[in-house]
């Protein structure tokens, strides 16, 4: 059995996969034991990778070994892609929050579809958050927001994507794939990086405005 | 008022079957459409109280008193006010000290039964609080209209929420509840004799205390780290709703990159297990290919320290300069007593100043000083060097030098 979770594990982490607890809980479990981190590890490892896991701990992927500059240029190829999707990222996860059961968009996560849908149908901002993603994504962007809901989740479950995993198609279900805790990594690694260009440069040459300080009493946009 | 208050009590009793429903069910209830008229009624004499996302409890006054009626430990509900608590147990000290002064036994018992049910509902309070922050965070339903910003704000007010319980439970353990009592001796042994008799079962004040900060810190920690989220995404969102130019941040230097962006981002294999029923034996070859080809387990292991194999770590592989130096000065004061040819491997192993030579073997002293006499170093006055090399035939072989030998100079 052990030797089929490691089959498993490394399989899903080649194909570029995620492990995170709540969808795989089992194979998760298997990483839980650091003799076995450190197996899958040594196996990783005659190909320059390793396992590692995102900020919240929750979620497993496989990563280059920082050795050469091959793998320093990977990693910025992998930021450059990031800057090109952040806005989708983004955009995305701003709609999703407005629909889970969670105080934050976290893997794991179930996505009602009719419950995304009532949020966009009762909330103008997000409509306009709809709208922008749609155009965005090269969708069209005057459907209804029915039609553009169903393009986003469909942009999201798409392979290539993989930021949802649909789990009920008859009820609607969904559920936040491991790659949420990695662009959620990756939005944080940003945000910490713009904080400290801000704070280094003087504020008059900053380029971009104070970021906003949200009083208790402002009202929704 | 006599009618009024006859008005109330017909209110309660025919409503019976509801009020049993609230009391028995922490989690509120909610109208249906035959209860509705029930429901209006008791809020309006007061026996219900709006609870969370529509559903009603019973008033926090009348739930005491039916805890009290059917003898329920549990005495106070949600948001006991732990200030108040606090207020009620001084003035209880109070009591006790004027019950002591006048030596009435009867009064100081009460008083300590007083004290200690004062304890117990500080800390049912606060679990109960506990129970109903998490069953609030845990089961908010999905996000009702409003706005992002209403989510945030309400995120905001439970952590703000959890940061005052955390606070008012660092003030909760025994030693401080009876520090509060500002106690004498006696009443502090009185008490703490009744508060183990009365915890040494099953219900353990302490450990329940623990247990709620524990739960609290955890709450309280996962809050705070999606607030942090949520609040990063928002302000992200702003920055790229204003700046339509945006440019994500460069990562200048390498050692800065984070982890995230070493992320690999896979190639294609075949399924494994596969759907078909087919075992997977490519893949499985070859990935028992890619984990054979490892490494020996055996990895060198170093010699104990202070054992027989032990030999430290490795010399390095020449003499440094200033080594070189006072070898070099040790041999030229040989040659100032000498007159003698003098062969220098010959001096290198008869030397007896093994420190200045150690850890080097003389060949090592040897290559060492033919490099500094390649490199310009100048015999002592009236003397020369002269090179030893070992080979049979010079024409097929690398010569290898064997000695030096410093010869007076005649000429």
């Amino acid at each position: 059995m052990s030797a089929d979770r490691f089959h498993l594990i490394v399989t899903c982490l080649l194909r570029g996969g995620f492990i995170n607890r709540t969808a795989n809980p089992e194979l998760f479990d298997y990483l839980e034991e650091p003799a076995n981190v450190d197996d899958i590890n040594d196996f990783l490892g005659r190909l320059g990778l390793r396992a590692l896991r995102t900020g919240s701990d929750e979620t497993w992927f496989a990563a280059l070994r920082r050795l050469d500059d091959t793998n320093r240029s990977a990693a910025r190829e992998t930021a450059v892609q990031a800057k090109r999707e952040l806005r989708h990222w983004v955009g995305f996860l701003k709609l999703t929050m407005a629909a889970l059961n969670e105080p934050a968009p976290a893997a794991g996560a179930l996505l009602h579809a009719h419950r995304l849908s009532q949020a966009v149908h009762e909330n103008l901002n997000l409509q306009e958050t709809l709208r922008t993603l749609c155009q965005r994504l090269r969708s069209t962007a005057d459907a209804s927001l029915q039609k553009m809901l169903e393009s986003v989740i469909n942009w999201a479950v798409r392979p290539e994507q993989g930021l949802l995993e649909l789990i009920d198609e008859d009820k609607g279900i969904y559920r936040l794939t491991g790659k949420v805790d990695w662009v959620l990594d990756m939005i944080l690694a940003i945000d910490e990086s713009l904080e400290r260009q801000a704070s280094s440069a003087p504020r008059s040459a900053a380029g971009f405005p104070v970021p906003p300080s949200l009083p208790p009493d402002a009202p929704d946009a | 008022m006599r009618e009024h208050i006859l008005n109330v009590i017909q209110a309660l009793h025919q409503n019976r079957d509801l009020i049993a429903d609230a009391y028995c069910q922490g989690q509120g209830i909610a109208p249906e459409k035959e209860t509705e008229t029930a429901f209006t009624r008791l809020l309006k004499v007061k026996a219900l109280t709006p609870y969370i996302e529509g559903s009603f409890r019973l008033d926090r006054r009348l739930r005491v008193f039916f805890d009290r009626a059917v003898n329920r430990v549990k005495i106070y509900g949600n948001s006991t006010h732990y200030a108040h608590v606090v207020g009620k147990l001084e003035a209880m000290t109070d009591a006790y000290q004027s019950a002591l002064i006048a030596a009435d036994i009867q009064s100081q018992e009460e008083c300590i039964d007083e004290i200690i049910g004062l304890c117990d509902e500080f800390a049912t309070g606060m679990k109960e609080d506990i129970e109903h922050f998490r069953m609030v965070v845990d089961t908010r339903k999905g996000f009702s209209g409003g706005g992002l910003k209403d989510r945030l704000l309400h995120n905001r007010n439970y952590v703000e929420q959890a940061a005052q319980m955390v606070e008012a439970v660092g003030l909760l353990d025994q030693a401080d509840l009876l520090d509060a009592i500002r106690g004498f001796t006696e009443l502090t042994n009185v008490l703490l004799r009744h508060l183990y008799n009365r915890v040494e079962g099953s219900d353990d004040l302490r450990r329940r205390l623990f247990e709620v900060q524990q739960a609290l810190n955890a709450a309280l920690f996962d809050l705070q780290a999606a607030h942090h989220l949520v609040e990063v995404l928002l302000r992200l969102d702003d920055r790229l709703a204003r700046q339509a130019d945006f440019e994500p941040p460069v990562w200048e230097n390498d050692d800065d990159l984070p982890d995230m962006l070493f992320r690999f981002p896979g190639f294609p294999l075949p399924n494994y297990p596969d759907p078909n029923g087919d075992d997977s034996d490519v893949l499985l070859s070859l990935l028992m290919e890619i984990r054979d080809d490892r490494r020996p387990s055996a990895r060198p292991v170093a010699p104990r320290a202070g054992s027989l194999d032990d030999a430290g770590a490795p010399p390095p592989v020449k003499p440094s300069a200033s080594e070189f130096r006072r070898a070099l000065n040790l041999l030229l004061t040989e040659v100032d007593h000498r007159t003698a040819v003098i062969s220098v491997m010959t001096w290198l192993r008869t030397q007896h100043d093994r420190e200045t030579l150690y850890p080097y073997s003389p060949v090592i002293w040897l290559g060492t000083l033919s490099c500094a006499i390649d490199n310009g170093l100048k015999p002592p006055d009236g003397w020369r060097y002269q090179h030893q090399v070992a080979a049979s035939d010079l024409r097929w072989e690398t010569p290898v030098l064997t000695d030096i030998w410093l010869e007076p100079d005649v000429a």
